[in-house]
């Protein structure tokens, strides 16, 4: 994906000190550790303020699909990838309608993992442990999709002297240490100062196409002569897929088991909701930044196919390395900032499986005596060897980003009516939420499989139509279900 | 929890509103392309991602539950 960039050594030498800085982070996060609890490794002790909670949210939804895929995409679509600006606002709409009750059942049940919210509302075994299965499947789908751009990228800074598998291997060693140190408070604040670096470059980049490039005016008139076709309006199937995108993203990744867990780890409400309305604006500068890369590079690196056209982002950081001093800084700013992301975003999952697997699988199965701590140690050793298997795995796999972008969503949109219909509709029982998630769960991969998406509709969506309709039809049309006592059915 | 809904109902079929707005189904084909620097479709599905944008800031800011309300 990324040819070897002539970066100079002072640029090397700060993303080399940068990422050993995130070992110390990691290290300060230990001592801030106040005890041996599963909130408070794998939550942060629930404290998580504004601007951190902001910026980790922010670098969960934005990582290298952000930069690397997103600017693909539309240099691949053209103007109908404007879909993702909308659908990037929509997953903060998503949050509004179940975050508020949500946050304020996990400071009364003491929620730690998303599984959590789903026995305590839908007291159902089955239901449990299928959705602790489709998030396992997401998350490590989430994992892989970082190792494969984190080996690219140490092969391009390297200019191919370093391996991609031992790029992975060396970046996923300091991500496995700092984040076992800390847990969510090392992940939460490695990605609040990515966060911030990766706007500023965005900022520093759109300066830098004006100022040394030829100028975005140049740029967008010689893109409508060079390739009027990447600017029509979607009609047909390409309009419905527009609305099946905002549909995909916009809920899908409102329940991120990671995303959610930021929502437990809110230090209150009002810092819930400010974080939250800032996650509202920021697609506007940061999606139209990346989305008008991807389209001036229709123009200037033409001829680009189907993968290929990942290496986008690359060509320009390329070009912006000729502009002098300044594009050097920023390359820099923003290698050192996608790496920290790339890292970030999957050990933000890799937490979020483990804390699934010590609490939703070692305690509940296999050791139900087990101390906060020994079952948080699990979760870190499981996070180990999984790490192991996917950074194998990584080598092997030969999907575009974007495919691999996609494939979780399909699963992840199936968990959503349990969260969204779940936490509004009081009477919904647990059967119609397992009956809906297995006819959505079916419908999506069956689509996915078969490769086809029927009158523009992903897979995902579709299964998510059918998952609601059976959702509605059980609870209308079948008997009422015997409610099971003492938990939260029925509530709030 | 009721009165809840109601608040965010109203703001839902808003942004859902927006959301269709720029989804440019409608807009004439012979004059898609038309438009500064970028086609005037495009600029509508700009503008309606901003006023989505408001809209969420404007739901996220009210009609939160009690922190503390029984659950």
């Amino acid at each position: 994906m990324m040819q070897g960039l002539p970066l100079a050594p002072w640029s090397l030498g700060f993303v080399a000190v940068y990422l050993f800085s995130l070992l110390a982070i990691g290290w300060f996060a230990r001592s801030r550790r106040r005890d041996d609890t599963l909130g408070d490794y794998y939550l942060g002790g629930r404290t998580m303020g504004l601007w951190v909670l902001m910026l980790t949210l922010f670098a969960t939804q934005y990582s290298g699909n952000a930069l690397f895929g997103f600017t693909g995409q539309a240099y691949r679509v053209g103007f109908t990838w404007l879909s993702i600006l909308h659908s990037m606002i929509a997953v903060v709409a998503g949050y509004l309608l179940f975050a508020p009750q949500l946050y304020r059942l996990s400071k009364q049940q003491q929620f730690v993992t998303p599984s959590d919210y789903i026995d305590f509302r839908f007291p159902s075994r089955a239901l449990g442990v299928l959705v602790v299965l489709c998030l396992s499947v997401v998350l490590i789908n989430y994992v892989l999709a970082q190792l494969k751009v984190m080996g690219h990228i140490v092969e391009g800074l390297s200019g191919g002297r370093v391996d991609a598998v031992w790029g992975v291997v060396a970046l996923a060693l300091i991500m496995l240490v700092y984040s076992s140190l800390g847990g969510l408070r090392s992940v939460a604040w490695t990605d609040a100062i990515q966060g911030a670096m990766m706007l500023a470059g965005f900022v520093l980049i759109a300066v830098i196409v004006q100022r040394d490039m030829g100028g975005w005016v140049a740029a967008f008139t010689e893109l409508r002569e060079v390739a009027p076709e990447k600017l029509q309006p979607p009609t047909g199937r390409a309009a419905i897929t527009w609305f099946s995108t905002v549909i995909l993203i916009g809920v899908g990744a409102s329940v991120y088991p990671q995303a959610i867990q930021r929502i437990y780890a809110a230090r209150s409400a009002a810092t819930l909701q400010k974080s939250l309305a800032g996650m509202a604006v920021l697609p506007l500068f940061a999606v139209v930044v990346v989305l008008a890369l991807g389209f001036v590079a229709i123009a200037r690196y033409p001829g680009l196919e189907g993968s290929a056209a990942d290496q986008v982002m690359a060509l320009i950081m390329r070009d912006l390395l000729a502009t002098g001093w300044l594009g050097h800084a920023v390359v820099t700013l923003l290698l050192s900032a996608i790496l920290a992301a790339l890292m970030s975003t999957a050990d933000s999952a890799l937490l979020a499986l483990s804390s699934i697997f010590a609490k939703d699988v070692y305690r509940k199965y296999l050791r139900p005596d087990a101390s906060d701590s020994a079952c948080t140690r699990a979760g870190q050793w499981l996070a180990w060897g999984v790490l192991g298997i996917l950074i194998w795995i990584s080598t092997l796999e030969d999907l575009t980003l974007y495919r691999l972008f996609v494939l979780k969503f399909e699963i992840l949109l199936q968990i959503a009516p349990a969260f969204y219909l779940g936490i509004n509709f009081t009477s919904l029982s647990s059967r119609s939420i397992l009956l809906g998630l297995c006819a959505g769960l079916t419908t999506a991969i069956v689509g996915w499989s078969a490769g086809s998406m029927p009158l523009g509709l992903h897979p995902g969506t579709l299964g998510l139509m059918a998952n609601v309709l059976v959702v509605v039809a059980s609870h209308y049309v079948l008997p009422p279900a015997q409610p099971a006592a003492g938990r939260g059915e029925g509530l709030p | 929890m009721s009165q809840h809904l109601k608040s965010r109902g109203r703001w839902l079929l808003l942004v859902l509103i927006t959301v269709f707005i720029g989804v440019p189904w409608y807009w004439p084909g012979d004059r898609a392309l038309e438009g500064w620097l970028i086609p005037a479709w495009a600029w509508v599905a700009l503008g309606a991602a901003w006023l989505l944008s408001m809209l969420v800031v404007w739901g996220a800011m009210r009609g939160w539950p009690d922190e503390d309300a029984d659950g």
